[in-house]
């Protein structure tokens, strides 16, 4: 596969994006690059406010792994600053888990090779 | 939300269908169109039919129903049909939104250009350049299927060439072949250009490679003869048959969602911005009924301003209908019939001419912009789409079947930074 590199990043560019525009005033952004894997932690606050947004960005980014819907669309990934993707990151990941407690929202994503 | 823990393991993806019944529905779907077409004519005719489109050079405009009778051409949606799900199947694809857009897609575009030896050559050529990245095919499968829309590339070299038949042979599948294993990375890269505004994406990338293709011909003193041939008078049969198909994909859908349709606000809550599969998002049934709602839209509407539904026509309101399933619903693209009916009202063209019907029905392709930006873009994005896509098609002279996607794909990167230009610094909707 190729651009593996620039696919995580994208993703990160994605899920920054979406933070910055919940309220996020504090982003941690920590990535392991493995031998197999990719392992993406990102903490961060939001304001309440945005709780329906955070519910958006839950329900894509758990969305199943698609490999032949990724080669296509992987580029779309944070392009634009006037809507999420979501789904796109979704199907770009292997594994995903997101935690929210009060204005805290902490995501684990893991990329395979 | 405080304590919430979601693992992707545990996501809540509405399993309202298994993977196989979403097979037997499909085949089911396909089988429909082949037997319909079957019903409509004599064996005898069918055959000489599918002679006559098989040898056809298939480029824009070329009603297949007007040059090969009507059982013919869903004959070949079926069979073409069938042959997209045989390749999925064999990939182990899961049929999401992305694959029920396409399947509708091919099936009405089986009817005005693609036939069941044009497409296996593209399919082809994205094969090889599967091979190429030492990738898995299944990878690309969706662009080689999208991108069948180049087989009157293939079918013009081969039968409407003035060389010898080994030439017009070496000829067409070498350049059917080259297209094929450049289409993947074009259609890629030109994603980021529109932001994923343009449905029709493959049909963007496809006109920009028929329109250097066009050049390099001309170059070498070929010209490709663009038509206008179109059917008429299948108002009562195929009126009546596509209202009870998308009366039954609206049932179907019912008896999925659990007896409901309360969720399909959910559905028309969304931009419809790639990507945006439905199915994934909210469930297959709620998806169905959806699809159904669209095809109706597009039945309704051309048998309301009075046109008739030739294969173009009934090409349109099937990828409306297929659509439904990933990006367009009622909401975000009323603003685009908006945008024609604006230009009916300035006398720009007649709404019931067959390429103003076409140019319509395909125009929903830029369903997102009204969908994210509201209303007004969408009047604005419908009316340029319209104005643009018969002067678009001379760039490609027919060689692109998506030529109104390829239109919509240039007023999207014409439009897009204009309104995004005017918006508020930190508009965002998640």
């Amino acid at each position: 596969m190729k651009h593996n590199n620039k696919r995580v990043c994208k993703i990160i560019d994605e899920l920054t994006t979406f933070l910055l525009f919940v309220g996020a005033t504090d982003i941690n952004i920590n990535v392991k690059n493995r031998e197999k894997e990719y392992l993406i932690f990102i903490n961060s606050d939001f304001e309440r406010k945005n709780e329906k947004q955070i519910q958006k960005l839950i329900k894509g980014i758990t969305s199943p792994k698609q490999e032949e819907i990724e080669e296509y669309y992987w580029e779309l990934t944070g392009e634009s600053d006037v809507s999420g993707e979501f789904n796109l990151v979704g199907i770009m990941i292997d594994k995903a888990e997101v935690k929210v407690e009060g204005n805290h929202i902490s995501i684990e994503l893991m990329r395979k090779k | 939300m405080g304590g919430l823990i979601i693992k992707s393991t545990e996501a809540i993806n509405q399993k309202d269908i298994s993977y196989n019944m979403k097979y037997i529905l499909c085949i089911i779907y396909a089988l429909i169109y082949l037997v319909l077409g079957l019903t409509l004519d004599s064996p005898k005719n069918i055959f000489e039919g599918m002679l006559i489109i098989l040898q056809e050079p298939s480029v824009l405009m070329t009603d297949y129903i007007e040059i090969a009778g009507r059982g013919a051409p869903f004959v070949n949606g079926g069979i073409v049909t069938l042959m997209a799900i045989g390749l999925l199947w064999v990939q182990k694809i899961d049929i999401t939104g992305v694959a029920m857009a396409t399947l509708s897609l091919l099936t009405g575009f089986s009817l005005f250009g693609k036939n069941i030896l044009n497409v296996c050559i593209i399919i082809l050529g994205v094969f090889i350049y599967s091979k190429i990245q030492r990738d898995k095919f299944n990878k690309y499968l969706y662009v080689a299927l999208l991108g069948t829309c180049l087989g009157p590339v293939f079918s013009f070299l081969l039968f409407d060439t003035p060389y010898g038949l080994l030439g017009r042979i070496l000829l067409s599948t070498t350049i059917g072949l080259l297209v094929g294993m450049i289409l993947p990375s074009v259609a890629t890269s030109l994603l980021k250009v529109h932001q994923g505004f343009v449905l029709y994406n493959v049909g963007f990338a496809s006109g920009l490679i028929g329109t250097m293709l066009l050049a390099i011909l001309k170059a070498y003193d070929i010209e490709v003869q663009s038509r206008a041939i179109w059917s008429e008078g299948n108002n009562l049969i195929m009126g009546w048959f596509l209202f009870f198909f998308f009366i039954i994909t609206i049932v179907l859908g019912y008896i999925y969602n659990g007896r409901k349709v309360s969720n399909l606000k959910n559905i028309f809550a969304y931009a419809g911005k790639l990507m945006s599969d439905f199915v994934a998002l909210e469930g297959f049934g709620i998806t169905l009924i959806n699809m159904g709602i669209n095809g109706l839209l597009g039945l309704g509407y051309v048998l309301l301003i009075g046109g008739e539904l030739s294969g173009p026509v009934i090409g349109g309101i099937l990828t409306m209908y297929g659509f439904g399933a990933y990006g367009k619903h009622i909401k975000n693209m009323l603003p685009i019939f908006g945008g024609l009916l604006l230009g009916s009202i300035v006398n720009a063209w007649t709404l019931n001419e067959p390429g103003v019907i076409v140019a319509t029905l395909f125009a929903t392709g830029l369903a997102p912009i009204p969908g994210k930006f509201g209303w007004p873009y969408g009047i604005v994005a419908g009316f340029l789409t319209a104005i643009a896509a018969s002067h678009i098609g001379m760039l490609h002279g027919g060689l692109n079947l998506y030529n109104v996607g390829f239109t919509t794909g240039i007023v999207a990167i014409f439009l897009i930074p204009i309104i995004e230009a005017f918006k508020k610094e930190d508009y965002y909707e998640a």
